[in-house]
């Protein structure tokens, strides 16, 4: 059983079933817990913003990086953002976002950006230039992050997200992402 | 309800509904609580999909659906606050006027406030969907699903750029495609 309920036999009497039942509805609404209710607080978290070779600053004023994730038992759906602020410092490298739990992967994580899991999507946001704004697939960068991908607009090939590529980053610029995993439980 | 006797010593031999059990309490309460326990417990699990009226609208002036149009919305509610959904849209052959601005479709239920109001008035991705531009199949392409919180509505996030307008849509175009978020309704 995936809940330890109380299954009376035959020889249990009529007069033990209150109590019995009792303690299966406190067992189930510990199971399926708090989040079965439409009041529940989504989940929030910190996501860590690194860079391949040195690490962006997310800067002041508007700058903020945000996750909030929703799970239903071991299934994870994350959503996130990070804007750059006054002061920021773009870094060097693919740009890393963590996940708020770590990802239960049978697909191998591979540097090869064309080989690693997708899990996910999200839209780069360049403030000043609507054009620019562009669809991100979000991919496995290691069970515990994320990088994204995007084409590139010369050749058949899709790179990754970085300090330098696609856009000049500047103030108000970032990316919003969503992503949907199994949650490994060790 | 009755009795029988044996056929010499008449022994009196009541049937299943005499003797205990027609003097059981009745357990008035009994009845009223287990149906509520099982409606409750039945909501969580809403297995089947449900369809909604999927409506196809566009910043400045609606568009007109021409001869054999299809707009159609499912969706899933799981445990219960994420919604899935899935929606195609067909916009039909003769008598199809494109209207003027950005397409947007509603969604079944409310976006959660916490994730709607994350990142102001910028989209939040949330699917994707397929265009299929049946004059020039080249110019079909996928697109990201976006929440737009500013007008309550999934628009369409282009490769290129910009949101999915009426400048983008002909006769017999066709657009489909899913999303998932989590809502607070009941």
């Amino acid at each position: 059983m995936a809940i330890d309920l109380i299954s009376p036999v035959a020889s249990d009497f009529i007069k033990d079933w209150p109590a019995q039942n009792g303690v299966n509805c406190d067992r189930i609404d510990a199971y399926a817990g708090s989040t079965c209710l439409t009041t529940h607080p989504i989940g929030t978290y910190t996501p860590q913003l690194t860079g391949g070779s040195s690490d962006p600053t997310i800067g002041t004023g508007t700058g903020e990086i945000k996750g909030y994730y929703y799970k239903i038992f071991d299934q994870i759906y994350s959503w996130g953002h990070f804007k750059f602020g006054t002061g920021f410092g773009a870094g060097g490298g693919d740009y890393i976002i963590s996940l708020p739990f770590k990802v239960k992967t049978l697909i191998p994580i591979s540097a090869n950006i064309a080989r690693t899991p997708i899990i996910g999507n999200a839209i780069l946001w360049d403030e000043s230039l609507a054009s620019a704004r562009q669809p991100l697939t979000c991919q496995l960068r290691s069970t515990t992050t994320i990088e994204f991908g995007t084409r590139k607009t010369t050749a058949a090939t899709n790179i990754l997200v970085s300090n330098s590529y696609p856009i000049t980053w500047a103030i108000d610029d970032g990316i919003k992402w969503f992503v949907r995993y199994q949650r490994d439980p060790n | 309800m009755g009795t029988s006797v044996t056929p010499n010593i008449a022994l009196i031999k009541p049937d299943s509904d005499e003797s205990i059990k027609a003097n059981m309490p009745t357990f008035p309460g009994w009845t009223a609580q287990n149906v509520t326990n099982t409606t409750i417990i039945d909501n969580l699990f809403r297995a089947s999909s449900a369809s909604y009226t999927l409506t196809l609208a566009a910043a400045t002036s609606g568009p007109t659906l021409g001869s054999g149009s299809l707009l159609e919305g499912k969706y899933v509610r799981i445990w219960p606050r994420m919604v899935f959904g899935f929606f195609r849209i067909y916009v039909g052959g003769a008598g199809f006027a494109a209207g003027t601005g950005d397409y947007r479709i509603n969604i079944p239920s409310t976006m959660d406030a916490t994730l709607a109001a994350s990142d102001g008035t910028r989209t939040l991705p949330v699917g994707r969907a397929l265009f299929r531009d049946s004059n020039s199949i080249p110019n079909s392409s996928s697109m990201v699903v976006v929440y737009d919180p500013s007008a309550n509505r999934l628009v369409f996030q282009r490769a290129q750029g910009s949101i999915f307008s009426s400048s983008d849509v002909e006769q017999d175009d066709r657009i489909t495609g899913y999303f998932m978020y989590p809502t607070a309704d009941a």
